[in-house]
């Protein structure tokens, strides 16, 4: 059985999930915690620099963009949509990709089939390009990417625990379980789930970090939100242009992303090591 | 319980060491000293894994090293590799060719290690890459011997037919998987030799193979140490093994030893209580019955045989008559029955079809033709066969480790019957589950435990209390006592009798074996190559064994007499060719 104490003290863990939850809290405090409103614009007080370089303003902590606007805040509440479409779009591709990979690894036969033919077409095409063809089709709007996320990164999960779902059907405790008189459903919820608990916590963690590099991408070709959402892509494409005059919108936007990324691979590194069979016995005990 | 094995597992560790200690022993005083342990310990935080252990081997000298899982055996060819986990610290000395492991730099350890020091592992198959010839792996291992490229060709043949491999030219194209078991473990010897090393670890290395490989492993073993005079350190569990190949034996305890000298006076008289314990629950080849294993009235008052499970006329073919393959025979023409409250075993090499009659019957595995019946009527597909087929058929899996879900509790799995029924009620499953312990010996505060935290013998515990939840009329047993220490199989050994007289339940036991069938069963069977080869009362096949393919097997068994000469020489079935 898997120690969950001794997981969460593992530093990689404990300091993705602190950064994580930091970066949650942000993005669910946003209306209180920005400064301003991240869409007001103050024509007079464009470009400004970052507070404490010269010609900052201390109302604007990190200065404004071409428009005027208040960078910290747009970066907050960037936060908040980057969150948004993290956690919708993992939960949706996670639901989705178990549930194939359950129904391919353990009934085998023509559904499994199916269901890995459909993950080779998608994974044969660009991921990107797919997912804005999906955005051009359905409009612009959050709620669209994280639908074309799901569409594309379902995939990763039926690839991965497929094969993890077919090594368990392998192992006796689920032929003990079918002559004990187990429904299929029964075994896969009571016996295949929970062992493949593991690679599901750690693709999950990663799925954050995918989702969120997915949507830069999008909105950086303006594809994704309506005008009025600011994203990280956004933020970054908006500030490209003047990028000489005042680098600190593109440094931070970019900064929040590799954060963000990173918090997700440190957490998902550190369960795997935790609760891979394998990497315990290397480090533990031999008799 | 056995008094043996309660008094196996009250013996006090702390007990002082009996037998000679190797400095006073005057035989092999001037061959010159290859190994020595003194006073050398392991410990893992406050853990002690190796207790103040004195040993030493001379050279051309076998020491075994006997004892349970955890009592440290392998810890100590770990040290020699200076294998051990980070977390290990050691005290004492371990001098190899007079030099302090521990103390040497690592460039002169690298130069020992497979030169003058050889291993030969456990699992030869994952111990060769199998993506690459044996040649190639076996050159490689020239080379850095320093063998010129032009010379190696021939070192590999004759070091593949001094280990008596037929066709060596061809066994050098061959990749591990092409090759059996046995094979692969005398390609290890030989490439183990090719250093012409002084002192050879072998851990453990027949535990893996047949009966009758693991003869002709320790003959090439024997052969190559005589050729060469080189000193063993010989790991193992198999107490009769130790005393046909070993010169001198140690039993280890807990990482204490208990008990050092010549093989036949430690294992033939064991003055420590441990030693003897494990000599107790070492079941005898030529010995009776077990006490308990009287046949139950039951067995005897039909006059009608009456059959619980019965297999008529089973095959099983893999592939496409057509294609150009063709298709593997596995088995053919099997008939099987098992009556009433009769335990019956099957015997057999790997590879005989054993455990898939066992999978076959249990319902795991569809034969391509011939029935199973189940009290004399045909089983077929339907819902309410199944049914019927897993209320009176259970089976017990040979690993317990691997048949029990980690991520249940024993109550849970014990009771994992009841759940198919329809009976959810937690209160419910937790009084059947504790039924259920009683009735195989274990605590009834260990509900609540995960399989991990269990030892084997605990676990193998759980897998049967877990087959008897439905109160099957036959269980179907594939290897549960092989991979278990001596005691643990003694206790299972009882269990099972004890089941037969309180609930009349009958078994097929597959096993290689032969010592706990002969204790255990009223009727053994015989498999090779697929096919079933002789069947009969189990002493009078033992006994009197009629077909080639069982006196194979039974010569291949080391015997209790250790006078008697094993193994006995050099002769190779037809079972052992290159494959083509």
């Amino acid at each position: 059985m898997t120690d969950w104490t001794e997981v969460l003290r593992d530093w990689r863990v404990g300091l993705g999930g602190l950064l994580l939850l930091v970066l949650m809290g942000v993005a669910l405090a946003a209306p209180w915690l920005a400064p301003h409103d991240p869409n007001a614009q103050d024509l007079l007080w464009v470009l400004l620099p970052p507070s404490w370089a010269p010609g900052g303003d201390p109302a604007y902590l990190l200065g404004t963009d071409t428009l005027g606007r208040d960078v910290l805040s747009r970066l907050i509440w960037a936060t908040r949509s980057a969150a948004y479409v993290a956690v919708l779009s993992t939960i949706g591709a996670a639901v989705l990709g178990i549930t194939l990979a359950l129904i391919a690894g353990y009934a085998g036969g023509v559904l499994d089939w199916i269901i890995m033919r459909a993950v080779e077409l998608l994974l044969s095409f660009p991921a990107v390009v797919f997912a804005l063809v999906l955005i051009a089709a359905l409009g612009p709007g959050l709620e669209n990417v994280i639908i074309a996320v799901i569409a594309v990164d379902w995939t990763r999960f039926a690839r991965v625990l497929r094969s993890e779902v077919r090594q368990i059907k392998g192992r006796d405790y689920v032929a003990a379980a079918r002559l004990m008189g187990a429904t299929p459903l029964q075994v896969v919820l009571q016996d295949v789930l929970p062992n493949i608990m593991p690679s599901i916590l750690m693709l999950v963690s990663l799925e954050m970090g995918g989702a969120v590099v997915a949507e830069t991408i999008i909105s950086f070709v303006s594809a994704s939100a309506e005008a009025d959402v600011p994203t990280w892509g956004v933020i970054i494409a908006d500030g490209l242009s003047d990028i000489y005059a005042t680098p600190a919108p593109v440094i931070a936007a970019v900064s929040s992303i590799v954060v963000f990324v990173l918090a997700t691979i440190l957490f998902s590194d550190g369960l795997r090591r935790r609760t891979d069979p394998r990497q315990i016995e290397r480090r533990g005990a031999a008799a | 319980m056995n008094s043996f094995v309660r008094r196996i597992e009250e013996t006090d560790v702390t007990e002082t060491v009996i037998g000679s200690r190797p400095q006073a022993d005057g035989g092999t005083a001037q061959a010159p000293m290859l190994f020595e342990a003194a006073d050398f310990s392991v410990r893992t935080g406050q853990t002690p894994i190796l207790e103040r252990v004195t040993l030493s081997i001379r050279k051309g000298e076998v020491l075994g090293i006997v004892g349970e899982s955890g009592a440290g055996k392998s810890t100590l060819g770990k040290c020699i590799a200076r294998a051990l986990p980070r977390q290990f610290t050691t005290a004492g000395r371990l001098d190899v060719f007079g030099e302090d492991i521990g103390q040497m730099p690592a460039s002169r350890h690298r130069a020992l290690m497979g030169d003058r020091i050889a291993f030969v592992p456990q699992e030869p198959t994952s111990a060769l890459n199998p993506v690459r010839r044996i040649g190639s792996l076996f050159g490689e291992h020239l080379t850095r011997l320093g063998v010129p490229k032009a010379e190696q060709q021939a070192r590999m043949v004759a070091a593949l037919s001094e280990v008596m491999l037929p066709d060596p030219e061809a066994v050098l194209n061959r990749y591990a998987f092409q090759l059996s078991g046995g094979m692969n473990q005398r390609i290890m010897i030989a490439m183990a030799f090719a250093s012409r090393p002084d002192l050879v670890i072998s851990d453990e290395a027949t535990t893996a193979l047949d009966m009758i490989t693991q003869e002709r492993t320790i003959v090439t073993l024997n052969d190559m140490r005589a050729r060469y005079g080189c000193g063993v350190l010989f790991i193992t569990h198999d107490l009769r093994l130790a005393g046909h190949f070993c010169d001198r034996v140690a039993v280890l305890r807990n990482g204490v030893v208990v008990e050092e000298g010549p093989a036949a006076q430690v294992l033939e008289a064991p003055q420590h209580p441990y030693s003897q314990g494990l000599k107790a629950a070492t079941p005898r080849l030529d010995g009776p019955p077990h006490p308990l294993a009287a046949p139950s009235p039951k067995l005897r008052i039909p006059a009608q045989p009456a059959p619980i499970m019965a297999a008529r006329g089973l095959a099983v073919r893999y592939g496409d008559p057509k294609s150009a393959g063709g298709q593997v025979e596995i088995m053919r023409d099997v008939d099987l029955q098992v009556e009433v409250a009769e335990f019956v075993g099957l015997i057999g090499r790997s590879g005989s079809g054993k455990s898939t009659i066992a999978r076959i019957l249990a319902g795991l595995q569809q034969p391509t033709e011939g029935d199973i019946l189940l009290d004399g009527r045909v089983l077929g597909n339907s819902a309410s066969d199944w049914q019927d087929r897993i209320a009176s058929a259970q089976m017990v899996f040979q690993d317990p480790s691997s048949a029990l879900n980690p991520r249940r509790r024993v109550w849970d799995i014990v009771t994992q019957a009841m759940v198919a029924r329809g009976e959810r009620l937690k209160s419910d499953r937790r009084r059947r589950a504790a039924e259920l312990l009683a009735d195989v010996g274990l605590d009834e505060r260990l509900l609540d435990a995960y399989p991990r935290q269990m030892s084997g013998g605990q676990r193998q515990r759980v897998n049967i209390a877990r087959a008897l939840c439905v109160m099957p009329r036959l269980l179907i047993a594939d290897e549960i006592v092989s991979g278990l220490d001596v005691s643990v199989q003694a206790q299972v050994i009882y269990l099972l009798l004890e089941l037969r007289q309180r609930h009349d339940i009958a078994l097929l036991m597959v096993s290689h074996d032969l010592s706990v069938l002969r204790q255990l069963c009223d009727r053994v069977v015989v498999m090779d190559q697929g096919a079933i080869v002789e069947a009969g009362p189990t002493q009078q096949v033992l006994d009197a064994p009629q077909h080639e393919a069982t006196r194979a097997l039974i010569a291949a068994a080391p015997p209790d007499d250790l006078s008697k000469t094993w193994p006995r020489g050099t002769e190779w079935d037809s079972n052992d060719k290159t494959p083509e």
